[in-house]
């Protein structure tokens, strides 16, 4: 593929599954109108993911004109602000079932440090990866990241919310996996996750407990995630090959499925679009991860590299979770599935993400070529 | 970073990124199976949306006696259940349900109504049906969509009114208890218990209930089970209760009003609590009928007079005078006072219950032993209402026991301050002296009276009388045992608690009371008669312990309203509670 071509086909996958996200919401408000005779609550989500993608648009043209090489100066300052941020939400935090997740800001809108806080671990872990090695040596390098992101993790966890937590935790560690380690390293690297393992097991809430609990054994609770599991992979498989439609789809509706404008979206998408709705999602987000993969090729700065393997890991990351935990593949962890889930701090970091991946392209380095 | 290292470093990213690729295919490949393999099996479920999740109680724990005796336990009984959604005809089909069970429809309309759940949701609409009813509506269920038939348990009390108000009986949750536990995963309809045993360990007699996730076809009938979690067993308990003791206790109250309780004052542990009239708990489970309940409410049978009523002590609270005229040293073993038959103070004469005889010179010994109003007339007065108010409160008339039973009431002494704020009026020297024996204003629950006597013989110490002996994980078996607690320790003297002692033990050998004697045993024990008001109708009181000096068991028992011969009869019984302890657990500690 030609140089130029790359930031096309990152931005069309990107504008495509956007689009995606936008067209089921409208799809389910339809449904809702069908079913209920009047538009109902996934209406009123498609109008404020409409207001929100504005805002997340605007903020992505104003990152352009900044240099990415900027952020280098920035990441000190930003992780502060953020933890701050992070511990602000403890206290002031709003959410559901006695958890704080995010700060109050205009009416129901609200800000969720922990979405944003992704996009600051991977600068930060991408900053101390590569600082000179004159300053700071390699094993040192390896334990100041993980200082750096242990706070985040333990400061998330404490909202609490889980499957963010582990997500700073997963991106830090596919970050590392691309460092130069040598056998004893990532030796010592396994030890310290091992224990961390332990430590955050230790700490879980009950409820956390049982919904891990629930994954490695679905008889366990069926009454509880496991019943949202369920209903959730009835609501997919009832979509079929081409997906009830408009008229068809009633667990949407319904609402047999929680939270299925956000953590369960992807069932929304199989009951309305059915099996060829579904691939082209997942097709979407390989589209997404293979630009991703070809930019990073393309970059000489490491810093740049780093930066943009860590969002293209928590893109993964995500997309894989989330959609395995609707189809009862993985663990119900209460990570949105990227651009397509509804959540103002989730588009806007996933959008400015985008944005400084393809800006990170722009101003790379040609001269080494 | 050169750029071999860099190289090295985009080989591994496109490793990574064929693994994620990879997942992301799995990703399709489950999708394909659950959307185009299954897709018409998954469109017949979401189309009634035919998933329902049944709900049943798991069995509660069993309560049982000290030597594994069931006192309660679960038996199988059946539930009907609703599923509004399913009903084809409401009112045929909850007619029939209405006919089967005896209610009337709208009561049934009115259960489906108030659950406020889902038309999705079963709703339990009669539990504990009986075997005929629930055969009858066994045949009938295929015609019945969106009535079910489950299987479940129900609350027996096999030993039938044997210590019902110890155990208390389990009842349907009400209106307040549920606002209170809905976050313990209470529903409408549940069980729970109600008083007693029953409700004091709730948490731990409670099972947890099954729930099974089934898939139901057109016509609301089960399918399959696509999730079960089982019912779990409640944890038993076993109660420090010896049901034969228990037994014997309340056949010697017999048909009267009364109490009886076997305690051991070493560790608190109550062998026997006895209060009559009783009631059979298994009626709360079938349902009371209307002349039951008259009958029970006309008698107060379901009042537990062991803990919750309150009698003046009489002479039995004497030994609270003794203690506080030998303590303060006012008095001591040997100070003697003139019985005349009675004491004139303040121009009015305070009878002697010997009166017009007379006891002549009494010790504290011999004043015990006749019971004798005089002396202790004379001790309260000396000791002065102050000093009388303070022992009894430290001997804990005016708090609970802390019993592990609810509704304890606590007992009352009175004080000038409130007899002034009561009455208007002041506190006379009289008003002291009737005090001094029991009379007046005061009251004293049985379990309190039967705690004094404990602690007396215990040389100042008052075990928590308690019934949880242990308690029995259903699945390991594994047994958690109470430990006994220090309610209180009196602070008197061991000179002035051996010289009460002396006194009581020569209560068993004197007059009427002789016959309460067990061969070999030296038993401390007292006696009192408190007027009720109505003339011949007394509290009657026998409190007693024994072996004197290292005290293996305590006992009372306590007759309300009964005629005056009666506290003269009591001996005899209190004696048959003693012997058969001593026959059962003698050899155990050596008995002197």
């Amino acid at each position: 593929m030609k140089p130029h071509r790359l930031p096309l086909v990152f931005i069309t996958s990107v504008v495509l599954l956007i689009g995606f996200g936008l067209g089921t919401f409208y799809a389910a408000s339809l449904a809702e109108r069908y079913t209920l005779g009047h538009f109902g609550s996934f209406y009123s989500y498609f109008l404020k993911t409409l207001l929100l993608l504005g805002l997340s648009v605007a903020i992505a043209v104003m990152l352009q004109f900044v240099n990415y090489r900027v952020f280098r100066f920035l990441t000190i300052p930003m992780y502060v602000i953020q933890t701050g941020l992070l511990v602000a939400v403890l206290f002031v935090g709003r959410g559901m079932y006695g958890s704080r997740r995010w700060i109050p800001v205009v009416g129901s809108f609200g800000l969720q440090p922990s979405e944003i806080q992704k996009l600051v671990i991977i600068i930060v872990v991408a900053f101390i990866l590569t600082l000179p090695e004159k300053k700071l040596n390699t094993g040192l390098k390896i334990l100041v990241v993980v200082a750096a992101v242990v706070p985040s993790v333990l400061l998330v966890m404490r909202q609490p919310d889980l499957g963010s937590a582990s997500l700073l935790l997963g991106i830090s560690v596919v970050m590392l996996v691309h460092f130069r380690l040598t056998g004893r390293q990532l030796l010592v690297l396994g030890v310290v996750l091992a224990l961390a393992a332990g430590g955050v097991w230790l700490s879980l809430r009950p409820y956390q407990r049982t919904r891990i609990e629930t994954f490695l054994n679905p008889q366990a609770d069926p009454l509880g995630d496991g019943y949202n599991v369920i209903q959730s992979i009835v609501a997919t498989g009832s979509g079929g090959i081409w997906g009830r439609g408009i008229k068809g789809s009633t667990q949407a509706p319904l609402s047999f499925v929680p939270v299925q404008y956000a953590d369960f979206v992807f069932s929304l998408v199989g009951e309305l679009f059915g099996f060829a709705g579904s691939v082209v999602l997942v097709l979407l987000f390989i589209m997404l991860l293979w630009s991703t993969f070809l930019i990073v090729r393309s970059l000489t700065d490491d810093f740049a590299r780093y930066i943009v393997m860590g969002i293209g890991a928590m893109w993964f990351l995500q997309a894989a979770v989330n959609m395995g935990m609707t189809i009862g593949l993985s663990p119900v962890t209460g990570i949105p599935l990227p651009f397509i889930s509804y959540g103002g701090s989730s588009l806007l970091t996933h959008v400015a993400a985008a944005s400084i991946v393809v800006s990170v392209y722009r101003t790379r380095d040609e001269l080494r070529f | 970073m050169d750029k071999l290292q860099q190289y090295r470093q985009t080989r591994r990213f496109l490793a990574v990124t064929v693994v994620f690729t990879l997942i992301l295919l799995g990703i399709i490949a489950r999708l394909y199976f659950l959307q185009v393999v299954k897709g018409t099996y998954y469109a017949g479920v979401a189309e009634d949306n035919r998933l329902r999740i049944i709900s049943t109680a798991g069995p509660r724990g069993e309560i049982r006696d000290r030597n594994g005796i069931v006192l309660a336990t679960d038996v199988p009984s059946f539930d009907i259940v609703v599923t509004t959604y399913d009903l084809e005809n409401a009112d045929q089909e909850l007619g029939v349900v209405a006919q089967l069970t005896g209610t009337k429809l709208q009561t049934l309309k009115d259960t489906v109504k108030e659950a406020g759940v889902g038309p999705f949701t079963p709703i339990t609409v009669a539990r504990n049906v009986s075997k005929p009813v629930a055969l009858k509506l066994a045949e009938q269920e295929p015609d019945l969509p969106g009535i079910q038939l489950v299987m479940s348990t129900r609350r027996s009390y096999p030993q039938g009114t044997l210590a019902a108000h110890v155990l208390g009986y389990t009842g349907e949750i009400g209106d307040t208890e549920l606002e209170k536990l809905r976050a313990d995963g209470y529903v409408m309809k549940d069980t729970i218990g109600k008083e007693g045993i029953e409700l004091q360990y709730e948490s731990l007699l409670r099972g947890q209930k099954s729930q099974k996730l089934i898939e139901v076809d057109a016509g609301g009938k089960a399918v399959k089970t696509l999730q079960e979690k089982p019912a779990a067993p409640g944890k038993s308990i076993i109660l420090t209760i010896d049901a034969r003791l228990q037994k014997m206790c309340e056949e010697l109250l017999g048909s009267n009003q009364g109490a009886a309780i076997m305690m051991d004052p070493r560790n608190g542990d109550l062998l026997a609590l006895a209060s009559a009239p009783t009631f059979d708990p298994n009626k709360f489970i079938s349902g009371i009928s209307t002349e039951d309940w008259k009958t029970w409410s006309v008698k107060g049978s379901l009042f537990n007079r062991a803990i919750a009523g309150a009698f003046p002590p009489a002479s039995t609270f004497k030994v609270v005078t003794g203690t506080a005229g030998l303590e303060t040293h006012t008095i001591t073993d040997r100070t003697i006072i003139y019985c005349g038959g009675g004491l004139t103070v303040g121009g009015r004469l305070f009878k002697c219950w010997i009166w017009p005889g007379g006891h002549g010179n009494e010790d504290i010994y011999k004043a015990y032993a006749d019971s004798c109003d005089s002396y202790f007339f004379t001790v309260a007065r000396l000791v002065g209402i102050e000093t009388l108010a303070t022992y009894a409160h430290r001997f804990g008339i005016d708090k609970p026991t802390g019993i592990d039973l609810p509704g304890e009431r606590t007992g009352f002494y009175p004080t000038p301050e409130w007899k002034l704020d009561k009455y208007n009026e002041p506190w006379y020297e009289g008003d002291t002296m009737n005090m001094g024996i029991g009379q007046g204003y005061m009251l004293e629950t049985p379990i309190r009276n039967i705690s004094i006597f404990s602690s007396i013989g215990m040389n100042g110490t008052l075990w928590r009388p308690h019934f949880l002996k242990a308690s029995v994980d259903p699945i390991t078996k594994a047994e958690a045992v109470t430990t006994p607690v220090v309610q209180d320790t009196l602070g008197i003297s061991a000179t002035t608690l051996a010289t009460v002692k002396k006194g009581l033990n020569l209560v068993s050998q004197t007059g009427g009371v002789t016959s309460i004697q067990v061969k070999g045993i030296e038993v401390c024990a007292k006696t009192g008669t408190a007027e009720t008001g109505t003339l011949n109708l007394y509290h009657t009181w026998l409190v007693a312990f024994a072996p004197m000096d290292n005290p293996q068991v305590a006992v009372l028992l306590m007759f309300e309203n009964s005629p005056y011969e009666r506290s003269t009869s009591m001996a005899p019984l209190v004696h048959r509670m003693l012997q058969q302890y001593f026959d059962l657990y003698g050899g155990e500690n050596g008995s002197n």
